[in-house]
């Protein structure tokens, strides 16, 4: 009878760290979208532990597949290091909505008071709150505090779904082109 | 005879006395439940009390609030300490942290001879053994893997002697001196005019244990060029090499 309840518990315990090491090698080679991804499909394996939770969050957040946040959010609760990240995402998927609401629809920011974080989108969106940019088409914004390093913000349609997409420059070289999904 | 009017007045007077225990325990009632939301409402309460001025409306706020225009502003930061837990029996390779390249503005010089990177052949890629520690290291976040190899591909398609440097100092800050040598060479053959590429050429040189080679490539471009930089970092090998 212990047997019968022992041999799936075991089986589940190895496909989860199967899929997270999986997960954590493609992450460590950069192919964040592939480790995303994988996390999507296994979400139910890798949901009881928080570290596979977080790396599954990252991985999205590197591919810039901020809407795949929200699913690790509910789940990133049992630990401190794991409320900080679920606050840190929250306001990366509030930002971006923000983002789209106002450069779309034109909303207001400029009185909206946030926490910052040191990700792309979070400082592009605190230069846009400052300068909207409302009569230009492409946003372009210096960064404080390297001021070789630049960013063009955008509207951008992908699949008929609206977003945006902020492209790096260094020395008006683009260095990355990220839209946000 | 009765006298209706006194009598209705004690009738009311009767009725007030038998209404009176309920208002006072209705009272209470209400003032405690106003204090107490009162109290609760100076407790929490971060809404911006709003205080017209003859100047104009001024926004007040009571306790600090992070803002968007503030640079001093609270910092939401994630914690990446699971990566740690994650390890198992992945081992963890140390990121490597460099000094970042001092900033030197680009001057124009007259181009120096196509000689000097003829003389310099590039350096075969060496064979790198990731460091390897205990499990408590820190991770390297290759972020920007794909991105860089695709700025090479850029480069190779168009040899724009700007994003040979940029690439050549990406490879710098990541201790690749091998490769920022090699694209800081290929820039300065694509455009000798440009100082940071020298300087980077130069650094990595010294980096790979080739200090003459570094000081010799300096000194040529500086009576090529008479930059003020290359004089300067000429001049600190010079005195690092003398001690």
């Amino acid at each position: 009878m212990i047997k019968l309840f022992f041999i799936p518990l075991l089986f589940l315990c190895t496909l989860n760290a199967d899929v997270s090491n999986q997960m954590f090698q493609l992450y460590q080679k950069g192919a964040y979208i592939q480790a995303c991804a994988l996390g999507v499909e296994n979400f139910k394996l890798i949901q009881p532990n928080e570290a596979s939770t977080s790396l599954f969050a990252f991985s999205c957040l590197n591919a810039d597949q901020i809407d795949r946040l929200n699913t690790p959010i509910k789940t990133l609760n049992q630990s401190s290091e794991a409320r900080a990240n679920a606050s840190y995402f929250s306001l990366l998927i509030l930002q971006k909505r923000l983002l789209i609401q106002s450069l779309y629809d034109s909303y207001p920011l400029k009185q909206l008071k946030l926490p910052a974080s040191s990700h792309l989108l979070s400082r592009v969106f605190n230069y846009y709150c400052k300068n909207p940019q409302t009569s230009n088409t492409i946003k372009e914004y210096t960064d404080n505090s390297n001021t070789r390093q630049s960013y063009k913000l955008y509207t951008i349609q992908i699949d008929s779904i609206k977003t945006f997409a902020i492209d790096e420059y260094y020395d008006k070289i683009l260095v990355k082109h990220h839209v946000y999904q | 005879m009765l006298d209706i009017s006194k009598l209705e007045r004690r009738w009311l007077k009767y009725k007030i006395k038998g209404m009176l225990p309920y208002a006072a325990i209705l009272a209470v009632i209400i003032m405690s439940i106003i204090t107490f939301s009162f109290l609760m409402f100076n407790k929490t309460s971060t809404i911006p009390i709003i205080t017209s001025k003859k100047e104009g409306i001024k926004i007040k706020n009571p306790v600090p609030t992070p803002s968007i225009n503030d640079e001093s502003s609270m910092l939401l930061e994630p914690s990446m300490q699971f990566l740690h837990s994650m390890s198992g029996s992945t081992p963890l390779i140390e990121s490597i942290h460099t000094a970042p390249v001092p900033v030197v503005p680009i001057k124009t010089a007259p181009p120096l001879p196509q000689v000097q990177t003829e003389t310099l052949p590039p350096i075969a890629k060496p064979l790198q053994a990731p460091v390897v520690k205990g499990k408590l290291t820190s991770i390297k976040r290759d972020d920007t893997a794909f991105d860089i190899h695709e700025l090479e591909d850029r480069f190779k398609n168009n040899s724009n002697p700007n994003l040979g440097l940029y690439i050549a100092r990406y490879h710098y800050d990541h201790a690749n001196y091998t490769e920022s040598y090699n694209y800081a060479l290929k820039t300065n053959s694509i455009n000798a005019t440009m100082d940071e590429s020298w300087l980077i050429f130069a650094k990595s040189l010294v980096r790979l244990g080739k200090e003459d080679q570094a000081k010799k490539t300096l000194q040529l471009y500086i009576s090529n060029s008479n930059s003020q930089n290359a004089k300067n970092y000429l001049d600190t090998l010079n005195k690092e090499s003398s001690k």
